[in-house]
């Protein structure tokens, strides 16, 4: 068991942002024969926009009587101009920054992204109240609570809720499934 | 005047002040969640505000903003993790004074900076917004355009580092943008086929997958770690020897925080985080910062709020959102047919001043809740992960599916969730996509407006006063990092060179 630890302030405004934090942490100077984890992600960006370009040619082409200003294409080739160009410069300028510690994927991440897969399927067939037990039950087990008849009576609660607050209450449709739309 | 005693007048009536109460209840308790931010329950209750009035729907997102910024303060104190990132600074004292004992000290001093905070900026907002747009009253698609690029510019402006990704990042979120059909052209772009996607990316589905789908993985990972929870006895009103002690760190951070505000982009945690460490470069009692400052939780606390109403200041006077969370807020006005800008000060004062408001209300109503009914709101804390983020997960795609009715909407939603995790993986905050992705639309239309205007004369853009002097702002924002660096660098280099003689 670990407690959590905060940077200062003075640190962590160095490394903030908007309204949002990041998952890395960071070490003073390039640690050697390693490649910075910046000059593969700009690389990698660098790729993933040349392939978007490419989308960018398979456009429809423009009837020549509307053809006047800029072409469809052009705006967000200018964007992804911009985006190769600061690619390039998060890459150049790696060196001069110090090197993210990127810890490697829980098991559990992997295991909670494979869960979200699982809520979608039970909700392509059994709609929002599929997707209310698998979430509920479902990711609740599997992060360690062992306490079913609890976790039952909140899927239950939370799809009861959920149909007399949205879609009686605020008359809004909720996602109905396969069976459902079958059943009907 | 008429105008605003309308806008206050729904203060009287007894459905406004519910719905008030209850965004700010909201606020509060989400704002306590660890991982649960303001923008995060803006976007997803923002479905919710499509069945409401658009006054009552924006007083609601409006109050969730103001409460959640002071309820991410109760776990910051309490147990050492922030529940909204605005908060990160006050836990760095709140936390050693609760371990002394004086919890509800600290968050007496918490409530009451806020409020403080806030008010002030509402009324700068009352007095600045209309000034705003008055002055905007006259801006075409160029000023317009530039306005756009010097909002998306200005997340370069925090920290070296970090600066780049961000442009990066809102760069992306531009891209995003032009998903959908080209107005001018009638041509689908990156639709792929995909019917559901000609209108564009929705905002909700995005910002849900964001902000709630990767915090939820990140979550995952942090299974392990368990907070140590400090018990909070009873409430406890600052002193006067501490609001003596505390006036100027409140004064000052106020101010920073309301203007940091107003800049485009800059947001409630760029504030508490400069208002913290200016409140200990001038406050006589430098040695407690870090080890329970009651000024270093003021000065934060107090800018976090103020940041709240400066924030508003250009979203509801250009339509340029001042944060993530307002840039929720300005979808909220748009699904509600309310178009934010300069006309809207003409054409529907009456909301707008409602929208002030409810905000004063809010930060008025979350004193009240925050002195008595604290302890009741720590107590959120204790819900295990294990529940909560299913919980979260649900809510998630309701909120994804509500507004289209479409399950593509959810698929994009957990699209984005994954993309997101990456995102803040490789140390890319997925904010700044929330502010590409609002205003790119406005990018890319105001440029091909402007082209026309100007017969596709692009230096026709410098005949323009305003867009030169945007540009100039533009560009010193963007290099303003490597400018202090170098300013720094060559002060340092000139300090050892006298040295030496």
């Amino acid at each position: 068991m670990t407690t959590r630890q905060l940077p200062s302030p003075t640190t962590t405004l160095a490394a903030s942002t908007t309204e949002g934090g990041d998952e890395t942490s960071t070490t003073a100077g390039p640690a050697p024969g390693r490649v910075h984890p910046d000059i593969v992600t700009g690389l990698v960006i660098i790729a993933l926009c040349l392939a978007v370009w490419g989308v960018t040619l398979a456009f429809d082409d423009v009837p020549a009587a509307i053809s006047t200003g800029m072409g469809p294409e052009t705006f967000p080739r200018l964007v992804l101009g911009v985006i190769i160009a600061l690619s390039c410069w998060l890459a150049l300028t790696a060196s001069n920054r110090c090197r993210p510690e990127i810890e490697a994927v829980h098991p559990m991440i992997y295991a909670t992204a494979a869960a979200l897969g699982g809520v979608m399927a039970a909700m392509a067939v059994f709609g929002i109240h599929g997707a209310v037990v698998a979430s509920v039950i479902g990711i609740g087990r599997l992060w360690g609570e062992r306490r079913l008849p609890l976790l039952a009576t909140i899927a239950v609660g939370m799809s009861l809720s959920l149909h007399f607050a949205f879609v009686r209450g605020f008359g809004i449709g909720l996602p109905r499934g396969l069976l459902q739309t079958w059943l009907s | 005047m008429d105008a605003f005693l309308a806008g206050m007048a729904i203060l009287a009536d007894p459905y406004m002040v519910g719905i008030i109460l209850a965004g700010t209840v909201l606020g509060v308790i989400v704002g306590a969640l660890p991982g649960l931010s303001g923008s995060t329950t803006a976007a997803l209750l923002l479905p919710i505000t499509i069945t409401m009035s658009p006054v009552a729907g924006i007083a609601f997102l409006g109050a969730i903003y103001c409460a959640a910024n002071f309820g991410g303060s109760i776990t910051a104190i309490l147990i050492n993790t922030p529940g909204d990132p605005s908060a990160s600074a006050t836990a760095y004292d709140g936390y050693p004074m609760a371990r002394r004992g004086e919890a509800g000290r600290a968050l007496g001093m918490s409530t009451i900076a806020s409020a403080i905070g806030g008010i002030f900026s509402v009324f700068v907002l009352i007095v600045a917004a209309p000034l705003l747009a008055k002055a905007a009253y006259s801006f075409g698609p160029p000023e317009y355009f530039a306005l756009a690029i010097f909002g998306l510019s200005m997340l370069a402006a925090v920290g070296s580092s970090t600066g780049i990704k961000n442009l990066m990042v809102g760069a992306f979120g531009v891209l995003l943008a032009t998903i959908g059909l080209d107005l001018m052209t009638g041509v689908d772009r990156f639709t792929f086929g995909v019917p559901e996607l000609s209108e564009g990316l929705g905002l909700v589905p995005v910002l849900t997958g964001l902000f709630a789908i990767s915090e939820l993985l990140v979550q995952a990972g942090r299974l392990q770690i368990i907070p140590e929870r400090l018990g909070l006895n009873a409430m406890k009103l600052p002193s006067m020897a501490d609001y003596r002690k505390c006036a100027k760190a409140i004064g000052l951070s106020s101010v920073l925080g309301t203007f940091i505000g107003i800049l485009p982009a800059l947001g409630a945690t760029t504030a508490a985080l400069i208002s913290y460490n200016e409140t200990r470069r001038w406050s006589k009692y430098k040695d407690e910062f870090g080890k329970g400052s009651i000024e270093g939780i003021a000065g934060p606390e107090a800018a976090n709020n103020a940041a709240v109403g400066g924030s508003m200041v250009p979203t509801l006077a250009l339509g340029i959102p001042g944060s993530a969370t307002t840039a929720i807020i300005l979808a909220g006005l748009i699904v509600q047919g309310v178009r934010p800008g300069p006309h809207l000060f003409n054409e529907q004062p009456a909301l707008l001043y409602a929208v002030f408001a409810s905000m004063l209300a809010s930060n008025l109503m979350y004193v009240v809740l925050g002195l008595f009914a604290a302890k009741l709101f720590a107590r959120i804390t204790l819900i295990p992960d294990a529940i909560l983020w299913p919980g979260v997960l649900v809510f998630a795609i309701v909120g994804a599916y509500g507004p289209n009715q479409s399950l593509v909407d959810v698929w994009v939603m957990l699209g984005f969730g994954v993309i997101g995790y990456v995102m803040r993986r490789y140390g890319f905050s997925p904010a700044p996509l929330v502010m590409g992705l609002v205003l790119g639309t406005m990018v890319e239309e105001t440029l091909k407006q402007s082209l026309l205007i100007f017969d596709h004369n692009w230096l026709l853009f410098f005949t323009r006063p305003i867009v030169v002097a945007l540009f100039v702002v533009t560009a010193l924002s963007v290099c303003a990092p490597w400018l202090a660096r170098a300013i720094r660098g060559a002060t340092k280099s000139a300090r050892l060179r006298a040295a030496e003689k």
